[in-house]
């Protein structure tokens, strides 16, 4: 797990952006277990009360679901979610901060564009 | 469970020390107390605990004053610092014993095995022990204890940072395996921060902060990055009662988050969160009450 935690959010929060990191990237499948909140707290030195927070705004969003006596597993169907939901944000997280750094650094957008070009994709 | 404190004062020789100290604990959460060097917290635990008297307020557990009332008492355990409240010569499983004397059901198992990982020989006398080591036989007893409530007074006093480590680890094992209710004097807020729940703020002798999240905390506080000018504008009077941090023009401060209110803020200032320390530093400056 290659957890990153800063200040700067809340914990929680954190933690279900880690998460779903995790079954974006394939880390855990959908219909497999996730780790559980006592697991959680316990390697990463963290209040329990604040993984089942953070967990919850999974289980909210329908991503991760919790099976009686079995533990939280991922939704069938939340790679997707959590897909379509990354690309809304897209362009609010990372789109419009690299057009600022490039005005900032006076880039022209056809530079920029010659540098997206130049990426293998 | 509920620990309940009830308007709470505690004088010493016609001065104040704590002032209608009243908040509430509830099981299972792990509490922050968090305060100024000599503001009272030691005091204040030692009060609830039963172990200084006061004239005025009540200390009830579900309800029931828990002075002098044994069966009350034995569900609440105060680790302190005062090395001399009840050491003599005995080693460290004497300290065993004796805690099992006074509470009952100690759990020896998990004592042997955490002094296996605080590194402590349980034939030792403990006054024969660094400091650091004191503490963690503290921290070893204050988790085998058979009690509801745990009072940690500073927990980590000379604790190296390998050990600090195995006490937070120790903690969320032990609240994990027995949730109940733990509350954490400490000093090392930035270090403790993931592991409480709830914070309390004791600050001029009242409880200035609680029933409040660690997160809602560090929301009490916010920084603004911005040119002094711009800030001290934005800021008015208020600006002189806060530090800042001085780079050529531009300033950093940082400041409570409800003077910003109502404000609209110019966009060439820029606002960050804070993190717990900071939040505390800010909030318990004598400069902004």
């Amino acid at each position: 797990m290659s957890f990153e935690l800063n200040s700067k959010e809340p914990l929680y929060q954190q933690i279900a952006f880690q998460l779903e990191e995790m079954i974006l990237t394939k880390k855990i499948l959908e219909g497999e277990q996730v780790p559980s909140t006592t697991q959680l707290s316990q390697e990463l030195k963290i209040n329990p009360a604040t993984i089942l927070k953070g967990m919850n705004i999974l289980v909210t969003n329908g991503l991760i679901e919790k099976k009686r006596g079995m533990g939280m597993f991922v939704c069938t169907g939340a790679y997707e979610k959590i897909m379509k939901q990354r690309q809304k944000t897209f362009y609010k997280d990372y789109i419009k901060k690299m057009l600022q750094e490039a005005q900032k650094l006076h880039i022209s957008k056809n530079h920029l564009l010659e540098m997206i070009e130049k990426e293998d994709y | 469970m509920k620990l309940t404190v009830n308007n709470l004062t505690k004088t010493f020789k016609h001065e104040s020390i704590l002032e209608n100290i009243s908040f509430e604990l509830t099981s299972p959460k792990i509490y922050g107390l968090l305060g100024r060097n000599g503001v009272g917290k030691s005091t204040l635990l030692n009060c609830i605990c039963d172990r200084l008297l006061f004239k005025q307020g009540k200390v009830l557990l579900n309800e029931k004053t828990i002075h002098n009332n044994n069966e009350q008492l034995k569900q609440i355990y105060l680790m302190n610092d005062n090395s001399e409240t009840y050491y003599g010569w005995e080693t460290v499983s004497d300290l065993y014993k004796y805690t099992d004397i006074a509470y009952g059901n100690f759990n020896y198992k998990n004592a042997h095995e955490l002094a296996n990982k605080f590194g402590i020989e349980e034939r030792q006398k403990f006054k024969h022990l660094s400091t650091g080591l004191q503490t963690a036989v503290k921290l070893i007893l204050a988790f085998c204890v058979n009690a509801k409530i745990i009072f940690l007074d500073e927990p980590t006093l000379g604790l190296d940072a390998y050990l600090r480590d195995v006490f937070y680890q120790e903690l969320i094992k032990t609240y994990n395996e027995n949730p109940r209710i733990f509350v954490l004097s400490t000093h090392l807020i930035n270090e403790v921060q993931n592991l409480i729940e709830d914070v309390i703020i004791l600050n001029n002798k009242k409880i200035v902060l609680n029933k409040t999240s660690v997160e809602n905390t560090c929301q009490l506080v916010t920084q603004l990055q911005g040119k002094r000018e711009d800030i001290k504008n934005l800021l008015g009077e208020k600006f002189s009662s806060y530090d800042a941090i001085t780079v050529g023009k531009q300033i950093i401060i940082n400041v409570k988050t409800e003077l910003l209110q109502k404000k609209n803020i110019p966009t060439t200032i820029t606002k960050h969160p804070v993190d717990l320390q900071t939040a505390f530093i800010t909030l318990t400056n004598k400069g902004n009450k």
